[in-house]
Order: C-alpha cells, then structure tokens, then sequence
C-alpha cells in the first residue's frame, strides 16, 4: 500500500456534496443582538468632555462571561456595540446638602476627596464630580435591583474582583467598555459613553461607582474612602 | 473596475470589526473543506452540516481571539474537527468510511485523475475496509493528510496535535494499515 493509492482513494469516498451554508451561518450570527437592543438604554455621563451616543449594537456579539454585583450586571461581550459621539447628562445640579432628601438615601462622602465640586441627580443616581470631570462617583440604591445598570466590556477589558471596605466589587480596566442604565426594563433614550477605568462596589443597599484615570491601587485608596 | 479579491487575512481584519459580508465570503471559501472534514470524522452528513455550522459560528465569536496575520484556514479546522468529534461521541459511534455507490460522480471532479483510475474496484474495497478497522486517532490522521489533502501543519492544526507529532502519528498509522492488509512496509 502506498500513500499514492490513499490519495488516489479520496476521489472515490462517499463524502457530502457541498452546500450553502452562509445563510444558515448569518442567521444565527444575527439572531441573538435584537432581543438585546430592547434591552439597552444609557446609564452615564461622563468625565471627558465628550461621550457617545449609542448607536444600534451591532448584530454579531456573543456573551463571553458575566459578573454580578446588587443592581450591576456586566457582561464580557465578544464585540461591542458600535458608537458616535454625543452629549452627556448628569441630571440636575443640587446642593450635597440637599442630596440626602432628593436622592432618599444617606450618600457616601469620601474623607480622602472632600467635597465634590459638582454634585446631581438624575433621577436614579446621585454624581459626585470632582476636578471639572477627572473623576466622576455615582451611588444608587442597588439592593433589591436585579439589572439596574448593564456593563458591556470588550474581550480586551480586564476585570478583577476586588473587595471594598468588605464588599464585593470589581476593577474594570484596559480595553474599552459601555454602561448602560435600564430603568424598568423600558427603553427612555439611547445614550452611553466609552468609559475609563471604572471600579464598582458594594456598600450597604448602594452601589458605587468610581470612573477616572486610576491604576487599581488609586481606585481601590479611593472607593475605600467612601464611607 | 473590478476590485481584487481580498486575501483571508483582510476578509479575517473586516469580519473582526464586524462586516458581515466578508465573514460570509470566509464562509464560502471554506465551507466544503469544512463539511468534508466534519463528515470524516463524525461519519455522518447531518452531524457534519450541524458540526461545520456550529464552527463557523463559534469561529466568528472568537475572532477577537485569533492572532492577526495566522492563516485562518487550520485554525477553523480545528474548531471543526472538536465539533464533529464532540457529535461523534455523543452520538456513541465509530465514524466509518465507505466508497461511493458506482455512478455517482466525485465532488467537484468531471474524472477520476490517472491515478485514482488505476486504483481497482477490489482495492478500494480492500483499503477502506483495512481504514475502518484502524483506531479514530490514526483514521483522522490519514484521512487529513491524504484524504483532505491538508499539509502537516494543517493536519496539526485539525487534530490539535504538534506540527512535530503529525509526522510520527502518520507513520504509525500507515504502519498499522499495512498491518491490517497484510502488506511489508515499502
């Protein structure tokens, strides 16, 4: 026997006739997303000066891997939606005197911080921005929310688990990422942002978020300062 | 003007961005090696359309993870060939190679090549059925690099060995084979 008469053999094995199967292969690629798209609406503002509106996520994104926090689900997305830029929002401006009674919770005020030089309310969320957007804290009511804000980080995003003052929390750092706010589930406005490093923590019935320039080490001094 | 065709590694480039359509000429361009290879080693056409589908949707999903610039073609083969082994031993079965019913026409050939027309009725019986007594990992082997035609490297990639294991794993194979027809080694 020789190798010549095995490939010689190969023209006369029962194999499959060749068939389309990019259709087949397109319309599961595009299946998933729309169920998605309903489900997105804008969480943030932001701390550059510019964020970016959302566009229609693209068709083709696989969930890679999920992490859980009260209120927060993020999602390691094999792509991530497309976007443009746009305007931001942060709510109104209110007094952190007042933040207390608007918000109808007792926010966290970081010792290491001070004050923020900015404070508002959007209705669900209470923003803390410090040094004209360098860094950017929001807190909401998280416990007893099953999906309040959604996350969506890219393949290249890193995200480590971290523990806040005893809570569970999360690094989300590197690559680029999205949050998004769902209210009820009920889509009000499309608009989300690209994010820097952003570290997400428990606190209580809050959860809490801290967005600039951070290494891990800063965003963790930072988020334990929260009390 | 009729635009060059693209090569695989920007057709790989576009479709990581998200172009559909250059996933879908991927798609074409590799899709009857894909179903061949599924089929050879699930040892049937509805788990080999199922295994090739389900691995050019996986593929796509984990574009982000291919390195750029690596040839696409034994990377896709790869997540076929888990596919259809993944079908193959679910379904607790031996793949079994057997020779088309005399007429049909081979896939893609207008004619047997001088070769292929050499090789006896009695001989193709004899060899296939000294293949299908042979193990999976050695039938796979053989049937990648001769039956599909793939190069070492290929053949590496499919079966998720080392491009230097292909070599020794062939020869054993062949060894075996000729054992099973009772032939001396060449």
């Amino acid at each position: 026997m020789t190798e010549r008469e095995l490939r010689a053999l190969a023209a006369y094995l029962e194999l499959p006739a060749e068939r389309d199967l990019a259709p087949a292969v397109r319309a599961r690629l595009t299946a998933r997303p729309q169920r998605r798209r309903a489900l997105v609406v804008v969480l943030a503002a932001a701390l550059l000066a510019i964020a970016v509106a959302f566009a229609v996520p693209p068709a083709r994104s696989a969930i890679l891997r999920f992490f859980h926090l009260q209120g927060v689900t993020i999602e390691v997305v094999d792509e991530l939606p497309r976007v443009k830029t746009g305007a931001l929002e942060l709510g109104r401006s209110i007094d952190l005197d007042a933040a207390e009674r608007t918000a109808g919770f007792r926010p966290l005020t970081s010792g290491l911080l001070g004050k923020p030089d900015r404070v508002t309310w959007d209705g669900r969320q209470l923003w803390f921005v410090y040094g004209e957007t360098r860094l950017l804290v929001s807190q909401f009511r998280g416990s007893g929310v099953s999906v309040f804000i959604k996350k969506f980080a890219g393949p290249g995003t890193t995200i480590a688990p971290v523990v806040v003052n005893g809570s569970q929390g999360y690094f989300i750092s590197g690559a680029k990422h999205f949050v998004y706010q769902q209210p009820n589930e009920v889509i009000r406005e499309e608009r989300v942002r690209l994010a820097r490093d952003v570290i997400l923590f428990e606190a209580g019935a809050l959860t809490v978020r801290v967005e600039g320039d951070l290494t891990r080490a800063q965003a963790l001094r930072i988020a334990r300062s929260f009390r | 003007m009729v635009g060059r065709p693209l090569d695989d590694r920007e057709l790989v480039a576009r479709a990581t961005r998200g172009d559909a359509d250059a996933y879908e000429e991927l798609v074409h361009a590799y899709q009857g090696i894909a179903l061949r290879t599924a089929f050879l080693i699930a040892g049937n056409a509805a788990d080999a359309e199922e295994a090739a589908q389900d691995a050019f949707v996986k593929a796509h999903r984990a574009l982000w993870r291919f390195r750029p610039g690596a040839p696409f073609k034994p990377w896709l083969l790869r997540i076929v060939a888990n596919e259809a082994r993944n079908r193959r031993r679910s379904a607790g079965r031996r793949a079994a190679l057997a020779l088309r019913a005399a007429g049909d026409a081979a896939s893609g050939d207008a004619a047997p090549s001088p070769e292929a027309a050499l090789l006896g009725a009695e001989r193709r019986e004899e060899l296939v059925a000294a293949l299908n007594r042979l193990g999976e990992t050695d039938r796979e082997a053989l049937a990648c690099r001769y039956f599909l035609d793939l190069s070492e490297a290929e053949t590496a990639a499919a079966l998720g060995i080392r491009p230097g294991t292909v070599k020794s794993r062939l020869s054993r194979a062949l060894e075996r084979l000729r054992e099973e027809l009772g032939e001396a080694a060449p």
